[in-house]
């Protein structure tokens, strides 16, 4: 139940209201200031058009509201989106860490679509692969070390649900480490993970969010109410 | 069927739910992994044969419409095989229900539930990816691929 925003009440019907009407009722029934974002501005630089974003923000205030009511999603809210129980995972930590990108403890609204934009088809496979590196560096060392591998892998197999043996596990992550490890000095650089990635671009495809090319799809009710339209853009 | 392609480290991380960020915009992670011996002909005629009994409803207020589920078998060893089967796009009841009622029920003959024997280290080497199929279920409007 979202105090400030009553326009929440109408649900997802065809009569459900654009961000700007939505903003526009709650300022007019709350003496709370909600400022909307410069979607143009965050829209740009980002592979998102305008009615994109504005459908991001629709989910970002959904997010960002669930736990502290405050329009930040906080890592408790980041954690609730992801896992409906809230267990604490070593992966989901790292991506919220990746995605506050100002590293005050928040997910802002710009950092939520400047790092989703990552995750987007269109986005080029330099940033993709940067931002993996960075995932996978759980330490930020600058490097993947081959117990940080195995730690991943373990943890991994650990909320899954697939009996493999640990014997295995060892003989996969070093089969994998030294295939990328070819400097031989017992950690993954940026620049042996860039040559990993070229050969093994498979290992990329949880850096794309397929349907992020189709936002204005997942949001439908959106698409007829949206007042903002390319036309109106200035060039 | 498509040329092999053996899984490392970062393959599996990869296909680790909680890196899967399509959570923001659904409930759930829908996908599901099961182990089974049968060959995997077999197991994708059988995910064939469930597949082409659904039928789906026209749409309405693009609520329900083309139910599209994605499946991989990964060969671990020659007699293992590991199935992942995940909902690509639809309606997520919808895939629950295929799930629960349809899937499991038609797959129950091929899989193991046990622990796999000891796996031999040599066979443990080659792990393939044998083939990528996509289950469309039969509806008025096709995807494409």
């Amino acid at each position: 139940m979202m105090g400030c925003l009553p326009t929440k009440q109408v649900g997802r019907s065809t009569h459900s209201l654009n961000p700007r009407e939505a903003v526009a009722l709650a300022a007019e029934t709350s003496c709370e200031n909600v400022d909307l974002p410069d979607f143009v501005n965050i829209a740009t630089g980002t592979p998102f058009t305008v009615n994109e974003v504005e459908a991001l923000y629709d989910l970002f205030r959904k997010l960002s509201n669930s736990i502290i009511k405050d329009g930040l999603i906080h890592k408790e809210e980041f954690h609730l989106a992801l896992f409906r129980n809230k267990k604490t995972n070593l992966f989901v930590d790292r991506v919220f860490d990746l995605f506050d990108q100002k590293g005050n403890g928040v997910i802002e609204f710009d950092e939520f679509v400047r790092s989703l934009s990552v995750f987007h088809p269109d986005a080029p496979e330099e940033q993709k692969a940067g931002f993996a590196f960075k995932l996978y560096d759980l330490r930020q060392t600058g490097f993947i070390e081959r117990h940080e591998l195995k730690e991943m892998v373990l943890a991994l197999l650990d909320e899954s649900d697939l009996n493999i043996t640990s014997d295995a596990v060892e003989m996969i992550v070093d089969r994998t480490f030294d295939q990328a490890d070819t400097k031989g000095d017992e950690r993954i650089d940026q620049e042996e993970w860039n040559e990993f990635v070229k050969n093994n671009p498979y290992v990329l495809r949880n850096m794309t969010l397929p349907y992020l090319k189709d936002l204005t799809m997942v949001f439908p009710s959106f698409v007829i109410h949206s007042e903002v339209s390319e036309a109106d853009m200035v060039a | 069927m498509r040329r092999p392609k053996s899984l490392n480290a970062f393959d599996i991380i990869a296909s680790s739910l909680s890196f899967d960020l399509s959570r923001l915009f659904e409930e759930r992670g829908e996908r599901m992994h099961f182990m089974s011996g049968a060959l995997v002909a077999d197991i994708i005629a059988k995910l064939e044969e469930i597949a082409g009994m659904v039928s789906i409803e026209a749409t309405r207020n693009g609520q329900k419409g083309a139910l599209a589920i994605s499946s991989k078998v990964f060969e671990l060893t020659r007699e293992l095989v590991m199935v992942q089967v995940c909902k690509k796009a639809g309606n997520t009841a919808e895939y629950r229900r295929f799930c629960d009622n349809e899937l499991k029920a038609g797959m129950r003959g091929l899989v193991v539930d046990a622990l796999p024997p000891p796996v031999d280290p040599d066979e443990c080497i080659m792990w393939h990816c044998c083939c990528l199929i996509r289950l469309l279920i039969p509806c008025s409007h096709r995807c494409a691929h």
